[in-house]
């Protein structure tokens, strides 16, 4: 009989040690790791490390000369005044030159610049010697905007469903840029609750811009690179008459969202 | 030493044996006579416990802003999974801009909304949702306000072996959707199941149906091409249709060909709603329609007489599966066990 216990008692244990150890999914949990997976439960040791050049963007959001605020009233060119509520836009597909002249891409690495937005730690990348520039893009790579399920990706990620939405679920696609505001559309030179809002959204790939940026900037082996990506806000209305032409959803006022995408040229510089 | 493996099998049986307790929450589609098997996708195949789930969430008021509004509050059985408005009210009576389609046979669709937007019906559901004319409500809201319930939790495990998320909402409304397949309406039992059911006016219809073109683009077992034309209903569109995703002046007007499965029961018809009955959607075609410049060569006026007009309405209302409307297991009262 006390065999029987015994017996029953190994059989018991080594059924939940079995049970517990099978139901956890194992991998790398450390987010800044190469080869992070977000499914995992345990961490088994096995996290992989870039020993590159950790890189950083201070973001600094302006107009003109001083800094951008949501409390300012601006003026568009013809005069009507206005004010930021919103401006979300990805910035994707990052590369790098180094001193060899060759680029070193960060193509997985993406972001969702807000107002809000102090600083984007993009990860690491070796460019030890010298980097001349930087590419960017404002926006999406065609593949991703097109492709990818929101629904399919986690929650926290760039690509997942976001509030407000970069994301358009009445023609699949994500959203690049999306800039809205309030202006004096009743011409009383106070912006308040009576006056009409604006809002451009633009997406689909060939509204997509790409930019270039000459750092030169001289790195040891894993120093730190630190840059400074300066957004221009009163760059984005120039040419443009918000009293009269003010939402764009890309489709349906192309020459509006035409306009905007050209004005993108000038919104970003890096130093 | 026998004793003790015949102990250890004894308890390895009792651990498995509470396993297999699990219920079959295999899903049979049905598939009626003359229609092909459904495409559905690998990471969305048919449950019980998935269809459950969606059906449960189609139904589901909390999925709008203020709680007033559903999937099903525009998507009504008795009227084919349509409704009767023009314009449906969504949140706050807002209004759209287009006619409520069906949901009948969604599950064969090759493309989605009227200017094929979307590309597949788990993408689908999104808009609905966050859409101010609809529910209003930002989809990772709506998540949030979902999950605490903790039996859609619950549900969520069971069917996706997930916690709640955008995945489960998305992918457990497509999977009730695809059940939504109606076939066993009088043409199907005179066609597809060899019953001599049509009257002769039916008959006569279902001949001009034929003759007439009408079914190069209400063509096949669903009624509709999957394809996307400007039949001439307006000289100038406010609605540009697929123009709208694509841009191409030569999409101007142009909008996907609907099923005629139902269409009995969903009145108003056309994109906006404007034609109230089936009598004016055969009045207007009979015309050939609208000058533009993107209208199919396939309107053409159709000269028919009188009598040739009702039979084709009568032809057209051979297509109502009443079997599907009142079929319980579409309502919120079934669980598939």
């Amino acid at each position: 009989m006390k065999t029987i216990f015994k017996t029953a008692a190994i059989a018991v244990i080594g059924g939940i040690t079995l049970t517990m150890s099978s139901c956890k999914k194992e991998g790398c949990m450390d987010q800044s790791a190469l080869n992070y997976n977000h499914d995992a439960e345990k961490d088994n040791g096995s996290c992989v490390y870039d020993e590159g050049n950790p890189v950083t963007l201070n973001v600094n959001h302006m107009f003109g000369g001083n800094a951008m605020s949501t409390d300012s009233v601006y003026s568009d060119d013809q005069g009507t005044k206005y004010k930021f509520t919103r401006c979300d836009f990805y910035l994707s597909n990052f590369t790098f030159m180094d001193m060899d002249m060759s680029m070193k891409g960060m193509t997985d690495t993406m972001f969702i610049v807000k107002m809000g937005t102090s600083s984007l730690n993009m990860g690491n990348v070796d460019l030890t010697g010298h980097v001349h520039m930087m590419n960017a893009k404002i926006g999406l790579d065609s593949l991703t905007t097109y492709t990818v399920d929101p629904s399919t990706m986690p929650a926290g990620h760039p690509l997942s469903l976001q509030v407000p939405s970069m994301y358009w679920s009445w023609s699949s696609g994500y959203i690049f840029f999306a800039v809205e505001g309030v202006y004096d559309s009743n011409g009383d030179q106070v912006i308040d609750g009576s006056d009409a809002t604006f809002e451009m959204h633009l997406g689909m790939h060939q509204f997509a811009v790409d930019d270039a940026f000459t750092i030169h900037q001289d790195l040891e082996a894993n120093e730190a690179l630190t840059l400074n990506l300066n957004l221009d806000y009163s760059q984005l209305f120039t040419g443009m008459d918000l009293a009269n032409d003010n939402t764009t959803h890309t489709m349906d006022n192309m020459p509006l969202a035409n306009a905007l995408k050209a004005n993108l040229a000038n919104f970003l510089s890096v130093n | 030493m026998n004793k003790h493996i015949w102990i250890i099998a004894s308890f390895v049986f009792l651990f498995s044996c509470n396993k297999e307790e699990v219920k079959d929450d295999s899903f049979v589609l049905e598939q009626p006579e003359g229609f092909p098997a459904m495409q559905i996708p690998s990471d969305n195949q048919l449950t019980k416990s998935r269809v459950n789930l969606g059906k449960k969430l189609f139904f589901d008021k909390r999925l709008s802003e203020d709680s007033t509004v559903s999937c099903a509050s525009c998507h009504l059985q008795p009227m084919g999974f349509a409704d009767n408005f023009q314009i449906s009210p969504g949140v706050h009576g807002n209004l759209g801009f287009r006619n409520t389609p069906t949901l009948t046979n969604i599950g064969y669709a090759e493309i989605f909304f009227m200017d094929g937007g979307v590309p597949t019906l788990e993408l689908q559901v999104l808009n609905p949702i966050e859409n101010p004319d609809e529910m209003n409500m930002p989809v990772p809201q709506a998540i949030e306000r979902m999950a605490a319930i903790p039996e859609y939790q619950q549900m969520a495990l069971e069917a996706y072996d997930r916690p709640f998320d955008a995945f489960v909402l998305t992918r457990a409304i497509a999977a009730y959707e695809r059940t939504l397949v109606s076939g066993n309406s009088k043409f199907d039992q005179e066609v597809y199941q060899g019953k001599n059911v049509f009257s002769q006016s039916e008959q006569n219809g279902y001949q001009l149906f034929l003759d007439k073109g009408c079914a190069d683009c209400h063509s096949g077992f669903n009624f509709t091409d999957n394809d996307f034309h400007n039949i001439g209903l307006y000289e100038i569109y406010t609605d540009i249709g697929r123009k709208r995703v694509t841009i191409l002046d030569s999409d101007e007007g142009k909008f996907k060909t609907p099923t005629l499965r139902n269409v009995e029961l969903t009145a108003p018809y056309m994109h906006d709603g404007s034609l109230a009955s089936l009598e004016e959607v055969v009045d207007f075609l009979n015309t050939g329609g609208e000058t533009h410049v993107n209208k199919s060569s396939l309107i053409q006026p159709l000269n028919l007489t009188v009598s040739e007009k009702a039979d084709l309405v009568a032809f057209l209302k051979t297509l109502t599966d009443w079997d599907f409307v009142n079929n319980e297991k579409h309502g919120i009262y079934y669980t598939y066990e």
